[in-house]
């Protein structure tokens, strides 16, 4: 029996990266996404000014070799505007999808595992939660909790939650149902044990995807929120509130939206393209038969 | 004897996979004569299935591609054919019955309208003329009550009348070759005998050719007149059935025959084919079977046996043909 | 004590509840009805019967991965269906399982060793969590089933179907259990790796004197490993006994019919003994016919038997059969008239 495939055992971690490898576009986004938060990170020490230093002789300028992006409204650097909001609204997507995670996950897995009455009265909730139209929810929520972009993240987290929910429930109800589960019932494990090793590990991948899709999603509705004065408040700023403010001066300084509004675009994008990239090098091991 | 009706000469598949392009099918030579039934032998991964869509020109393409021999239908090479006209051999001139019946038959159709659709395709009938068509081939395969059950949908049949109806639904176009891969795998016994007797009835009816694959030699001592026994993607050895199994001129097909545990003497050990067959990516040296083999020795390690006839239409692909023993299942 | 059986299964029923959807009303399927056996310290008794018949539901109930809705079930002196929560966690040792689909019967994510051990973790015979020398025993567990060391920190998927049996079974071994569960466990695999694993068990079973219940459908198989045979058919043991009774003279036209399906591997004899089938196929469970279960397929059903269900009648060479025939039908020389029993495969 010693006909083991000659190659070395690749643990499923391994196998992912070797077929993640060859996502040229993927690579890309995610280089991207490394850079751009690179960038935030050390912001302070990239940004070319003071994002909130005011020079009222140069206002609503266009892009020059000063200002790469031009300057706004009371003439404040934009390319410094932009890096400084980008950390804002990075950690605004990171929040929301926590939330959305937190939310989502545990009651998903609990539906999945347990099935009847509890499946039963978890999806009739979610199913209560999603009938509600999203922006009037996300607004009835910022009017309870007061606008800020915390309380807007909370918004979307608790938006984004069913899709998790319900993800997580699917992909818990056929791992579930796998004889591995079965057996490891049979051996004498206990229920927390049996979701501890071998439910969550083989659950999470699918999630994954979900998650850096989700992290685009949140961006954009923290960017439509911030747009509507909702999310980000004065004097911080994220993307979407920079086009929000921009949009006053759209006919003067078309750049002050252009370059926020690309930044948003382009990031988006990214995670977009990386969740597909993820999605394709997350396909289950096929038999080694014919 | 007129020549045969399907000729594959020299056959070979390549798949892609994950350590790159592996020959699945290699140098595959077969031939059915009209109103013949051969048998198509191997264990999964033998490439006998590859070998019968091949025929079908049904090989998914990618991963596979058909890099090399012919596949002779009635005269007509079908590996050049125009995709056209290659649709009209499909159903027309050979039909195909699967293992699991619910992969020919579409869930959201009825039988009736599925057998008629391809009676008006194949046949040009008229809707009248087809339907009745379709009663008659249900009525043929044994289906009670024809003229209602041909309103009814595949999930309103049980396992073994599904697998009726998808062999209704092959021959309705009255195939000269009909290909059946493991049409009785899924089934009971109970009902794998009732199939098997159908099949047997119908091609005798119907003058029709079958090519008849399975992994069961139990099956293959029921319906077969030849048989092509096939290893790690090659034929190994071609017999008459009762020359297969009473004097079988492989090793590989001895070791099968005697695997069979109804042979097995209890309370000693069953006999077994040491080792796993070979993967597509790792295949021996000389003879592809010789890590496995009880009589190999360093010749077989090193050659490569060709496939040779022993008289009498007995071709065996081995090296010791002439200095061994084998033994079959008397 | 040791002539006590050591699995003693009594009236086992398991239901299913189906459908009870908004528009469907419930219906109860009964997938086991009133089912009673027992397997012996050391031996092994074959549950043989077609898809439908209940058989992998038995195993199921008797491994309490099911509840069952009647009956008992008692295993070495325990009431298995007495226990729940940490008292049947307790038992599970004496009881292990293979499954049928080597494929999906492993935890894909998991390392071979973490596998083979895990029985072992969970039920804290880990040797106070000495690593080395649980590896040792994960070693030595392998070796008993034909791999080994090189083989413990890989992968499922870099292992064949044979192979991957191997390592179920050497995962159900590892708490030296008094009877294996063996759930139709070679019939996925080919016939040269499925007589590898037969033999491997057989041989575990001599060397340990462990009892199988071994569920199969595959009667060529069940006549060379079975010390006693149970027949199910629509959820219901219609005959039983020992291997040589039922292969050489069977007495249910159920059994006689299965024997007779079972095409013989030589083309000659084949062809010399055919016959014509069996007709129809299992009714379905969700509704039995009235009286015996066999009558709408049986070639000699008299009219008692659409009537009403036959009970179990011992028959001459050990065994009982629950067939009108052998009360009420026609009889020459103590065997049923109509019955004509086949020649042994």
């Amino acid at each position: 029996m010693s006909d083991v495939a000659a190659a070395p055992s690749q643990s499923g971690t391994v196998r992912f990266l070797r077929r993640f490898r060859r996502q040229t576009l993927s690579l890309w986004a995610l280089g991207f996404l490394i850079v751009l938060t690179l960038l935030a990170v050390f912001a302070p020490w990239v940004a070319p000014y003071d994002p909130l230093q005011q020079d009222l002789d140069h206002v609503l300028e266009g892009p020059s070799a000063d200002h790469w992006f031009g300057t706004d409204e009371l003439g404040r650097d934009v390319l410094s505007r932009v890096l400084f909001a980008s950390r804002v609204s990075l950690l605004a997507a990171v929040q929301a999808v926590l939330i959305a995670l937190a939310i989502g996950v545990p009651p998903g897995l609990v539906a999945g595992m347990w099935g009847g009455w509890v499946d039963a009265l978890i999806m009739r909730a979610t199913d209560a939660l999603m009938s509600f139209p999203p922006l009037i929810l996300a607004v009835a929520i910022i009017a309870v909790l007061g606008p800020s972009l915390t309380n807007a993240m909370i918004a979307v987290g608790v938006l984004l939650s069913p899709t998790f929910l319900r993800l997580m429930r699917a992909t818990t109800l056929s791992v579930a149902q796998e004889t591995y589960v079965e057996a490891a019932q049979s051996i004498g494990c206990t229920r927390g044990w049996i979701i501890r090793k071998h439910v969550l590990p083989n659950v999470v991948s699918p999630l994954f995807v979900q998650i850096s899709v989700f992290a685009g999603v949140a961006m954009l509705a923290e960017a439509g929120l911030s747009f509507l004065g909702l999310g980000t408040q004065p004097p911080e700023s994220s993307w979407g509130a920079m086009v929000g403010r921009g949009f006053r001066y759209i006919a003067h300084a078309p750049s002050l939206i252009v370059f926020p509004g690309l930044a948003i675009a382009v990031t988006v994008l990214a995670l977009y393209v990386l969740g597909d990239g993820l999605r394709d090098s997350l396909g289950r091991e096929t038999r080694q038969e014919s | 004897m007129a020549g045969p009706l399907l000729d594959i000469e020299g056959l070979n598949v390549d798949f892609l996979t994950d350590q790159g392009w592996v020959t699945v099918v290699r140098d595959v030579s077969l031939s059915v004569a009209p109103g013949e039934t051969v048998g198509l032998v191997g264990e999964s991964g033998s490439g006998k299935t590859i070998t019968s869509l091949s025929v079908m020109r049904l090989v998914p393409d990618p991963p596979g591609r058909i890099t090399g021999g012919s596949i002779r239908f009635d005269g007509r090479d079908l590996l050049t054919l125009p995709e056209r006209a290659m649709r009209q051999v499909r159903g027309n001139d050979i039909a195909m019955v699967f293992q699991e019946s619910m992969t020919s038959l579409n869930p959201a159709f009825t039988i009736g309208d599925q057998i008629a659709e391809a009676v008006r395709h194949h046949l040009g009938l008229g809707r009248r003329a087809a339907v009745d068509r379709a009663v008659e081939v249900l009525d043929l395969v044994g289906i009670p009550a024809p003229r209602d059950r041909v309103d009814h949908y595949p999930h309103e049949f049980s396992g073994g009348m599904r697998q009726r109806a998808a062999i209704a639904m092959a021959l309705a176009c009255e195939p000269r070759l009909l290909i059946a891969d493991e049409p009785t795998t899924a089934l009971d016994v109970t009902v794998q005998a009732q199939v098997l007797e159908l099949l047997r009835s119908l091609q005798q009816r119907l003058g029709m050719a079958m090519l008849f694959i399975t992994h069961n030699l139990g099956v293959v001592a029921d319906v077969c007149d030849r048989v092509s026994v096939m290893y790690a993607g090659q034929v190994v050895e071609v017999a008459d059935v009762v020359d297969l199994f009473e004097a079988p001129a492989h090793p590989y097909t001895e070791g099968l025959l005697r695997s069979m545990p109804q042979l097995g003497v209890r309370g000693e050990p069953l006999a077994t084919i040491p080792g796993n067959p070979p993967l597509p990516w790792a295949m021996p040296e000389g003879c592809r079977f010789h890590p496995r083999c009880p009589y190999a020795t360093d010749a077989c390690r090193s050659g490569a046996p060709a496939l040779t006839e022993r008289g009498g239409g007995h071709f065996s692909r081995c090296l010791r043909l002439a200095e061994i023993e084998l033994t079959g299942a008397v | 004590m040791s002539d006590r059986p050591l699995l003693e299964v009594r009236d086992l029923t398991v239901q299913f509840q189906l459908g009870g959807g908004l528009f469907a009303p419930k219906r109860t399927l009964t997938a086991v009805n009133g089912v009673s056996f027992e397997v012996m310290r050391g031996e092994t008794l074959a549950i043989v019967g077609e898809s439908g018949s209940g058989k992998s539901t038995i195993a199921r109930a008797v491994m309490r991965l099911l509840e069952p809705a009647a009956g008992t079930v008692h295993l070495d002196g325990d009431n298995l269906t007495a226990l729940s929560g940490a008292a049947l966690r307790a038992v599970r040792p004496k009881l292990q399982m293979v499954f049928q689909d080597p494929y999906s019967s492993l935890d894909p994510s998991k390392l071979i060793a973490d596998i083979v051990a895990e029985p072992l973790v969970v039920h804290g015979r880990a040797r106070g969590g000495d690593a080395a020398a649980l590896d040792r025993t994960v070693q030595t567990l392998l070796e008993q089933v034909g791999l080994g060391a090189v083989h413990m920190n890989r992968y499922p998927y870099e292992f064949s179907g044979g192979q991957r049996q191997r390592i179920a079974i050497a995962r159900a071994i590892a708490l030296e259990p008094k009877l294996m569960v063996l759930d139709e466990a070679v019939s996925a695999l080919d016939v040269s790796t499925q007589n590898q694993i037969l033999n491997l068990l057989e041989d575990l079973r001599t060397r340990t004197g462990m009892a199988y219940l071994f569920i199969s459908h595959d009667l060529g198989v069940v006549q060379h490993v079975a010390d006693r045979v149970a027949i199910t058919y629509l959820g219901r043991i219609v005959e039983t006994g020992p291997a040589a009774r039922i292969f050489g003279s069977c007495a249910h036209p159920y059994t006689q019919a299965l024997l007779s399906a079972v095409p013989e591997p030589n083309p000659r004899r084949q062809r010399a003994r055919r016959h014509q089938p069996l007709a129809g196929e299992i009714p379905s469970p969700l509704a039995p016919p009235s009286g015996c279960p066999f009558h709408a397929r049986c070639p000699h059903a008299m009219d008692v038997c659409r009537r009403e269900m036959p009970a179990h009648t011992a028959v001459d060479g050990g065994g009982s059969v629950a067939c009108h025939l052998q009360t009420e039908g026609p009889r020459l020389a103590g065997k049923p008239l109509a019955a004509d029993t086949p020649t042994p495969p």
